[in-house]
């Protein structure tokens, strides 16, 4: 396998100033139910991701599917601070 | 910029990507935390996993487009891991005390002809949360929590030896505000880096426009580089946001010290996590969970108002003058 097939991406949700510690104890919100939003909300395996626009580090705007051209991606999900 | 300053931070070797502030990628991933997903060169998703996990993916991977040998070990990628040593106290202002279940409300950072360019530019050091409490969403009149959180990611605190935060609000005719303006502690200790947090009330008629808020204060970051003043202002509109999440640091209810009074029924619907006066399985508390359904007396996979009253008096009448025994 070659490392440069594969892009591995971390994914931020921009809560920006309104998502101090979304990650935290939110009632209804711990790991479980993340997961049963998640397993309803998602593309299910052969669906397309969505067509959004988000952006860079940089804040230069990025089509996610643009992302995918070329090699498989690897895309993490996660929420900063 | 507030990425970027993370990828900095954290020395992280993978591109990073922001979402929208509509949250569209998070809603259409039904606001998942932690997840993973490989999407092949179509597009297409080939695997997802509502949880992330390295050994998991690593597999993906290797079934997908073979083994690498050696494969990347985390120690490979040289993350800084540790959080860098707190160098000023936390603890030193007691968390204001709210009145009831509270609900974050949308905000968003605002601009005027005042603070061009250099200004805008500013990191937000000093986060603002914002929630108001059920009484307001249901009377418009209440209380409206303004909470002004450091970013630890900044790595600054509060010096306490130059003006202390202050802050002022700007509302339409429709919506009174007392008091309108606010101005932080003068504590005795050099610095800190406890939120600084208000209550104020609110009356409102209408509920359509926006209130600002200008918020000034210094921000003093830990190495000693810099202390510089900053006036930031916020766009605030008086509806829930659900997707806020919470506080750190807090363990009941949003806003202040978490909070102990009130009735059971208010502290179930203090769940309703997007103000739609209804809390939904996915809101309810997972260490009760085992509770909804008998609660959610017809079955349609929300508690309303009129259920949580029920079951806080069937709650009543069990325990039937006994103190103590098993409680929300």
């Amino acid at each position: 396998m070659s490392r440069g097939s594969i892009l591995l991406i971390l994914m931020v949700f921009a809560f920006g100033i309104t998502g101090f510690g979304l990650a935290q104890n939110r009632p209804g919100s711990g790991r479980s139910a993340s997961i049963d939003r998640f397993e309803a909300a998602a593309p299910a395996i052969g669906e397309p991701m969505p067509d959004l626009v988000i952006y860079d580090a940089g804040g230069k705007e990025v089509r996610l599917r643009d992302l995918f051209r070329d090699r498989y991606t690897v895309l993490v999900l996660g929420c900063l601070t | 910029m507030h990425v970027r300053e993370a990828e900095r931070r954290l020395g992280s070797a993978i591109p990073w990507l922001c979402d929208n502030m509509a949250n569209d990628l998070k809603r259409a991933l039904g606001g998942a935390q932690n997840a993973e997903l490989v999407i092949d060169r179509e597009g297409l998703v080939v695997r997802r996993r509502a949880w992330s996990d390295p050994a998991e993916l690593r597999d993906d991977l290797a079934e997908l487009v073979g083994e690498v040998d050696p494969p990347t070990r985390v120690a490979d990628l040289d993350l800084k891991t540790a959080p860098p040593p707190r160098t000023v106290a936390i603890g030193v202002l007691p968390r204001l005390e709210v009145p009831g279940p509270m609900r974050a409300v949308k905000i968003e950072p605002f601009f005027d002809n005042q603070m061009q360019t250099p200004q805008s530019r500013i990191p937000y050091y000093a986060k603002l949360r914002a929630e108001v409490d059920l009484e307001f969403l249901d009377t418009g009149k209440g209380s409206l929590y303004l909470g002004f959180h450091l970013d630890p990611l900044y790595q600054v605190h509060w010096n306490n030896l130059t003006p202390p935060l202050e802050f002022h609000i700007d509302a339409p005719e429709t919506i009174r505000v007392h008091p309108s303006s606010g101005i932080g502690p003068a504590l005795k200790v050099a610095a800190d880096a406890d939120p600084r947090e208000f209550l104020v009330e609110l009356t409102a008629t209408g509920r359509d426009e926006p209130i600002d808020l200008t918020v000034r204060y210094f921000a003093c970051d830990d190495a000693g580089t810099f202390c510089v003043p900053v006036t930031q202002k916020y766009r605030i509109r008086l509806e829930p946001d659900p997707f806020a999440g919470r506080v750190s640091g807090r363990g009941g209810m949003p806003g202040g010290r978490p909070f102990r009074g009130g009735n059971l029924a208010d502290r179930i619907m203090g769940w309703d996590a997007d103000g739609d006066g209804r809390v939904v399985r996915e809101e309810f508390p997972d260490r009760m969970i085992d509770r909804f359904d008998r609660i959610d007396r017809n079955g349609d996979g929300a508690i309303t108002k009129k259920e949580a009253k029920r079951e806080a008096k069937r709650m009543r009448k069990d325990r039937g003058g006994r103190r103590g025994g098993r409680r929300f």
